[in-house]
């Protein structure tokens, strides 16, 4: 694979709180974690979403159930690859947008499902753990974890680490990069 | 390869680079982006994952950057904004009061203008200097640059030892040093890059022997650009639909109209009129719900439309072509109406004084639509 179709793109970050890990396995469902016991959230959705049309190429039509009402709802699919010891694993991510429960708020759906729990990074100094989501030239999307230690300190391309740097300042759970649009949230 | 880093090569190449193109298309971000990589010495431009790698993405090596900007040690980025005061001795040298605290009344002083020491700083081993010039046609350029137009020249410059050539061009310049008339000449490591604006028509155009001493790189509106930011699709949608049911549906919309709109400032007044993709990517919005989308682009509107008002100043049936206003397509809030004025025939346009939500859809799908 050339080093062009490796170039990101675009890079999502998200901190990893106690209530996201439960999320991993599938066993939050506690309203300090966001409801859903699965899904992993992203606010405010006016910035998330358009970022993850971007990243996911595929849309199909789904009906919604909740409190009764049936609504029809666009969701966004493609392929996610990550790295474990045993070598790459892939599988389909599909991006839901917000329910009328928690507006502004789109999301990750059944996070569980690609048991990446045990990928999660502890940070050393107590620092935050870090989802991170990367998408390169050829389209391909990774999920890696990593920590805020890792990100300050270690070999991070300075744009990815001035990136985290902002997100740190920042304070805000999620955090993403567009190196295309270049567009960035938090906006810095 | 980026459009950054082919400005840098164009530097290398030619030592002064004049970047034009309609509002909106990204030119200031654009010099940021150059004067990024020329001081960070093209480092990190292009992150690239490493599978495998103990860090995923690690730095990219240095460094891609051309000739002798890339292998000075000390990079320095001076900028500036030419405006209507600008003056010769804010460039280079000249005489000015000296109002500083604790000095007599009646005191002059030289000034070191922002060229001069971008210069300076480039006459140091092993160093090199660019300098950004924004808006450098909205000022008295030619006086701006005086006797230093010639030597601006790559071939015109000092040798990269610092040592003069057969060619070297020097000119009279007031020494800040001394006050003594000098005569100087510009370093091989000075580079600048221009930035403007062609269709701003409140400026005289360039003069044409200051241009030919530039080379041109011009930037165009892009949809793709476009698409990309609001996340639709990489081609046109065939047919709009005749009401829209998400935001999509009105960004692509617009995004058509954009297309046809600049289309036809182009046919009308020049490819240098159009309007850039910024202009309806303001505040970096991308509305997530059809609601907001017609409101955002209700109002990306009104930047448009004054544009074509600008543009065709005067042209009241150039305005109403470039609106699609000729045509009689229903959903259209503008339309050309054939009048008199006594025995004299006139032409003006009705339609609201400004689009709101509810009318902007049906406006981008009349003026997406192309004359047969």
């Amino acid at each position: 694979m050339s080093s062009s179709s490796q170039t990101i793109e675009r890079v999502l970050l998200q901190n990893i709180e106690d209530g996201d890990r439960r999320k991993f396995i599938a066993k939050s469902n506690d309203a300090d974690s966001g409801g859903g016991a699965r899904d992993l959230r992203f606010r405010p959705e006016t910035e998330f979403l358009p970022l993850f049309r971007r990243m996911f190429p595929n849309k199909t039509i789904k009906t919604r159930k909740a409190k009764g009402v049936t609504s029809q709802i666009e969701v966004l699919s493609g392929t996610v690859t990550w790295n474990e010891p045993t070598g790459d694993k892939s599988a389909t991510m599909e991006i839901w947008p917000a329910t009328d429960a928690r507006p502004n708020e789109c999301r990750i759906a059944r996070i569980s499902e690609f048991a990446l729990d045990g990928l999660i990074q502890n940070d050393p100094n107590g620092g935050r753990s870090v989802f991170m989501m990367f998408q390169q030239a050829n389209g391909d999307i990774w999920l890696y974890f990593t920590t805020e230690t890792s990100l300050l300190t270690q070999n991070w391309d300075p744009k990815i680490k001035k990136f985290a740097q902002d997100w740190f300042d920042d304070g805000c759970k999620s955090a993403f990069l567009d190196l295309v649009t270049k567009e960035q949230y938090p906006h810095v | 390869m980026s459009d950054a880093n082919d400005i840098l090569d164009l530097l290398e190449n030619r030592r002064n680079v004049l970047l034009a193109g309609p509002p909106g298309t990204g030119k200031s971000m654009l010099l940021s982006e150059v004067a990024s990589l020329f001081e960070a010495k093209g480092h990190s431009s292009t992150p690239i994952h490493k599978p495998g790698a103990p860090v995923p993405i690690p730095p990219t090596p240095t460094t891609s950057l051309p000739g002798s900007i890339g292998t000075s040690t000390n990079r320095k980025v001076f900028r500036c904004v030419l405006h209507q005061s600008s003056k010769y001795r804010d460039f280079l040298t000249g005489v000015m009061p000296d109002v500083r605290t604790g000095t007599p009344p009646g005191t002059f002083r030289i000034t070191e203008g922002i060229l001069y020491r971008a210069s300076e700083y480039a006459k140091q081993p092993d160093s090199a200097a660019l300098l950004i010039i924004d808006e450098i046609n909205r000022g008295p350029t030619v006086q701006v640059f005086g006797g230093a137009i010639v030597a601006i020249e790559s071939d015109k410059r000092l040798a990269p030892d610092g040592k003069s050539t057969p060619a070297t061009q020097f000119f009279d310049l007031i020494n800040p040093a001394d006050g003594d008339l000098i005569e100087y000449a510009f370093p091989s490591r000075l580079y600048i890059l221009a930035a403007m604006n062609q269709a701003d028509v409140s400026v005289e155009p360039l003069d044409v022997a200051f241009l030919r001493r530039w080379a041109p790189f011009n930037l165009e509106p892009k949809s793709s650009v476009l698409r990309a930011h609001f996340g639709v699709a990489a081609t046109p949608m065939a047919s709009l639909p005749p009401s829209p049911s998400s935001a999509d549906d009105v960004s692509e919309a617009a995004i058509q109209a954009f297309d046809a709109v600049n289309q036809r400032i182009a046919l009308g007044r020049g490819p240098e009129f159009r309007i850039g993709h910024g202009v309806l990517m303001a505040n970096n919005a991308k509305p997530s719900n059809v609601a907001d989308a017609l409101a955002h682009f209700a109002t990306a509107w009104r930047t448009v439309k004054n544009h074509i008002d600008e543009a065709f100043f005067g042209d009241v049936r150039g305005t109403a072509i470039a609106l699609n206003a000729d045509r009689g397509i229903a959903g259209n809030p503008y339309s050309l109406e054939e009048t008199s004025f006594g025995d004299a025939p006139r032409a003006m346009i009705n339609g609201p004084v400004s689009i709101d939500a509810s009318q902007v859809y049906d406006l981008f799908v009349a003026l997406s639509q192309k004359a047969v």
